[in-house]
Formats: structure tokens, sequence, C-alpha cells
């Protein structure tokens, strides 16, 4: 009975200790999710300066759409701290809107029926729709381990934790509704 | 050995199969009467096999329906000639028990003899009929199945399941009974399915049983997908029985976002994102749908080598002739078989697996 009272507390620092290690695991696990993305985000940075020398080649009076969607791709390729959540949602707000811009180049390639026809055109279509499927199915698995991560955090005592262990809430990798509608490029330069 | 199982066990088995031939007894279906039906389309997926059965089919019909009827003679002829003999060998048994005062070994050495023998009567009876119908099915359900296109269908099967077991889907066992493989094309997805009835034997020595661990169709379909990893679903067993699951898999759990879906399937994986890439939102619906298509039964998948294995659990045996005790036609067993196809298709429809993703 003497000793119960350093039992608790060594019992209490076991339990902070796993919560601890596991909040660093979840850290790390969004941290490899988000590199998933990243992946998946810079073929698809890879496959646009071909989609763009083909559509160009039809596409004379579309300049200010080709233009945005270069300066999109600029601005999304840029390097970013992994560890600030400010600079991980500018980067996935980046990414969001490039997507956006490439929808509606793509749109617009309809109005065109020799680039729709065109047989490297419509190769890297296919190409382009599976590499979108692939961000997609890695921005899943992120907000699924961005959201362990972030209960983790945010419930008591992970808060108290969560800055030992280096971690900080996470931006999730949400389809933004503003970059649906017409994006102005110059806004994120 | 415990008595009282194997003797209610080969007691019900055998009244089922003594059940089965009463008609037989009565001596159904040995007169061809009335003409030959033509093949009406009531179905959709029945629309243009009536050409199709009338130049590949019926010029058949007149030669196995004389065989249909040799087949019931014999099986009727043995039947009546064995009946008198067990009739007294059975009677000589039991009146010698009786006389012994239905002593505990001779007891334990009759009644499975007894069942053992009617085993015996049962087969040796249903043997041309067994014939009959295993001819139909070599000779005649590939005639049908090549309506559907380039099809093949092949009866008998050597024991095929475990070219899957790197799949991480196929349930332990120790034997496996496979028939009915057919292997094709439809809509660009290739088709190789075969039914099959696994069993274990499990208990002690003093208590052994065999356990049907599963019975039903398995399908092996390509995918419109390239992945590299392996993702499995499985039933859902519950919390316990899926943590244990997970501790001693080399697969990580993939929690997805349909609670419908994560309610009937746990699914593992070695690559989370790939896991997502394959079970996409509205596949994961799809799946959902199949499985209460096929009445709420186990449907496990599993992704491996740019391969979809599916095992889906059917108690009924499919791909079977109708029955010998009516006039040979091949119209039932037409409808039957193309319905089973369509079911079958209807995987690679709901599943969407025709979709090109651009690969």
């Amino acid at each position: 009975m003497d000793n119960l009272p350093w039992i608790i507390v060594i019992v209490v620092l076991v339990l902070l200790y796993f919560w601890y290690a596991s909040i660093v695991s979840k850290r790390n696990r969004a941290r490899e999710a988000l590199s998933g993305i990243d992946v998946q985000l810079k073929k698809r940075s890879n496959l646009i300066p071909n989609i763009l020398t083909v559509a160009k080649r039809f596409m004379e009076h579309e300049k200010e759409l080709l233009t945005g969607v270069t300066e999109l791709r600029t601005h999304a390729d840029t390097d970013y701290d992994a560890s600030d959540p400010d600079a991980v949602k500018e980067h996935l707000q980046a990414a969001s809107a490039l997507a956006s811009g490439m929808g509606r180049l793509m749109v617009a390639v309809e109005a065109y029926p020799d680039l729709k026809s065109d047989e490297t055109m419509l190769q890297a279509q296919r190409t382009y729709n599976e590499v979108e499927a692939q961000i997609a199915a890695a921005r899943r698995f992120y907000n699924a381990a961005v959201t362990q991560l972030n209960n983790s955090i945010e419930i008591f005592p992970g808060s108290l934790l969560a800055g030992l262990a280096k971690a900080r809430v996470m931006p999730f990798y949400e389809a933004d509704e503003g970059s649906k509608g017409p994006v102005d490029a110059s806004a994120f330069l | 050995m415990r008595l009282p199982k194997l003797w209610s066990g080969g007691v019900i088995g055998v009244l089922r199969s003594f059940g089965a031939l009463f008609p037989l007894l009565i001596g159904r279906g040995l007169n061809s009467h009335g003409v030959i039906q033509e093949f009406t389309e009531d179905e959709p997926f029945e629309v243009g096999f009536a050409v199709h059965y009338e130049k590949h089919l019926k010029p058949y019909v007149d030669e196995f329906e004389s065989r249909r009827i040799v087949a019931l003679r014999k099986a009727r002829s043995r039947l009546f000639t064995i009946l008198p003999v067990m009739a007294v060998a059975l009677t000589f048994g039991y009146y010698a028990l009786f006389l012994n005062g239905w002593d505990e070994e001779a007891k334990n050495a009759i009644f499975p003899g007894t069942v053992i023998a009617l085993v015996a009567i049962v087969w040796w009876v249903n043997r041309s009929l067994n014939a009959y119908q295993a001819s139909i099915k070599s000779d005649i359900f590939p005639e049908i199945v090549e309506f559907l296109g380039d099809y093949q269908f092949t009866a008998d099967i050597d024991a095929r399941i475990n070219r899957f077991k790197d799949f991480g889907i196929v349930p332990s066992h120790d034997s496996e009974s496979s028939e009915d493989r057919i292997v094709g094309e439809y809509k660009g997805v290739h088709i190789d399915l075969f039914e099959t009835r696994l069993t274990e034997t499990r208990g002690s020595e003093e208590d052994r049983q065999t356990v049907t661990v599963f019975k039903g169709v398995v399908i092996s379909l390509s995918m419109n997908k390239r992945f590299e990893g392996k993702t499995i679903v499985l039933k859902d067993q519950g919390r316990l029985v899926n943590w244990v699951k997970d501790k001693f898999s080399n697969l990580e759990t993939v929690k997805l976002e349909d609670p419908r879906f994560e309610k009937e399937f746990e699914i593992y994986s070695n690559d989370q994102v790939e896991a997502r890439y394959l079970l996409t939102p509205s596949f994961m619906n799809r799946l959902s749908d199949l499985r209460a298509a096929f009445g709420g039964k186990g449907i496990e998948c599993s992704f491996f080598q740019n391969n979809l294995l599916m095992m889906i659990s059917i108690e009924r045996n499919m791909f079977e002739p109708g029955s010998i005790f009516e006039r040979e036609d091949f119209i039932d067993d037409a409808k039957s078989l193309l319905k089973e196809m369509t079911t079958i298709f209807q995987v690679v429809d709901t599943l969407q697996l025709d979709l090109d993703v651009g690969l």
C-alpha cells in the first residue's frame, strides 16, 4: 500500500508515453500520406506540358486559358514545408486550383473536334484521368490519416503532448468550392 | 465414433436419395408424350436463342430422349432387382438381432452396415441416371453456352482452388470438389469461373466431423485497372475476429468512408492508397448491391496480380440439367443455364469492370 502512489504515477506515465507514441505514429502516417499525394501530383504535373503542347496547336484563341494553366502548374510545383499546416494548406489549395484549371481546359477541348479526336490528345487524356483517380485515392488516405492525427491531438491529454511530439493539427485535402469557379492565377502568385 | 450422428446423418442422406427415386418406382417419365415444344424467348437474355436452339440443339432432342428412356429403364430395372434382395437381407438381419436380444455389438455392426448398404444401392441404381445427366453437361451445355459468345464449358475439372491460394481469401480446407468451369470473355472482361465445395475435417480423434467451409462459385475476372499490391475484402466477422486477423496478418486494415460497406466487409491491404484506388465510393456501393443481389450471403474478393477473384457462397448447385423424369427437349436446361450465366454477367455489369479507365 505504501507503494501505491508510485504505482499510480508509473501507470500514468506509461499511459502518457503510449499516447505520445501514438501521436508520433499518427503524425508520421499523415506525412506519409501527404508524401503519397505529392508523388501523384508530380505525375500529373509532368503530364501537363504534353497536354498543353498538343492543345496549343489547335486552341489558338485560348491563350489566356493555356497560360493560366501553366502558371497554376508552376505555383503548384513550388516547394513547401510539410510540417507547417499553413504551408500544407496552401500547397493543397494550389493543387486543387490546378485541377480546376485543367478541368476547364478539358471542357474547352470539347469545342475543338480536331483536337478532341487527335490520338495523342486522347492518350494524354486517358493517362491524365488515370492519374486523377490515383490522386483521389491518395487524397482519401491522407484525409483518413489526418482525421486520426487531429483526433489524437485535440482529445485531452493529446493537446498537452502534441507540442512534445511536434505534431500540429493538419488541414484536410478538400474539394475547394471556390476553385470550381473561374480562377485568377495572379491571386496565387 | 458417434454412432447416433452417423446413423442419423446416413439415414437422412439415404432417405433423400430414396425420395428422389420414388418417381422411378412409379415409372414416371418413361414415356415420350407430346410434340417437342418451341423455345419461347420469355426473358431479355433469351432474345435470339430460339434460332440458336433450332439450329444447334433441336437436332439432338430425339437422340437424347432415347438415351433418357434407356437410362430410366436401366435404373428402374436395377431398383426392382435389388429391392427384394435388400428386403430379405434386412429382414433376416434384424430378426437375428431381435433373437440375440438387441446385442450392443451386433447393433453397432448392423446399423451402419444398413446405412452403407442403402447408400451402395442408391449409388448403383443411380449410375445410369448420373451418366445420362453427365452427357447432357458434356455434350449439350457447351452448345448452349456457345450462344453467349466464345465460351468454353467443362463439366469435369481437376482441383483448381489452390491456384488462387496467394489471393488470400481461399479458406483452409482438406478436400475440394470442383466442377462446371466456364471460361470466356464478357464485354472485354476475361471470366474464368467454376463451382466448388471445400470441406475440412475438424475435431478430435473420437469426434471427427467434416465441415463445409465453402460452397459456391469462384470467379476470376480481369481488371480494368492496373495495380501492384494486394487488397482483400472479407466478410465482417465482428470486432474480436477482425482484431485478431489484423494482428496476425501482414496486411493492414483499411478503414473506408462508406458506413454500409464498413459494416458488411473488412478490408486489408499492403497499400493504403491502392486499396482506395480500387475501392472507390461507387465500387463499394456496387459491391454492397451485389451482396444484396446474392441474398446477403458471403461475398469475399481479392485484388491481386491484376485480377479480381471473387468467392460467392451459393447453397444451390448451379449449372445442372433439368429433371430426368421430364421429356427431354433441352429447353429447361437452356433457360436455367442462360439465367445463371446472366447472374454471373451481372457481376461484371454491377461492378462496371468493363469501364475503360484509359489504362
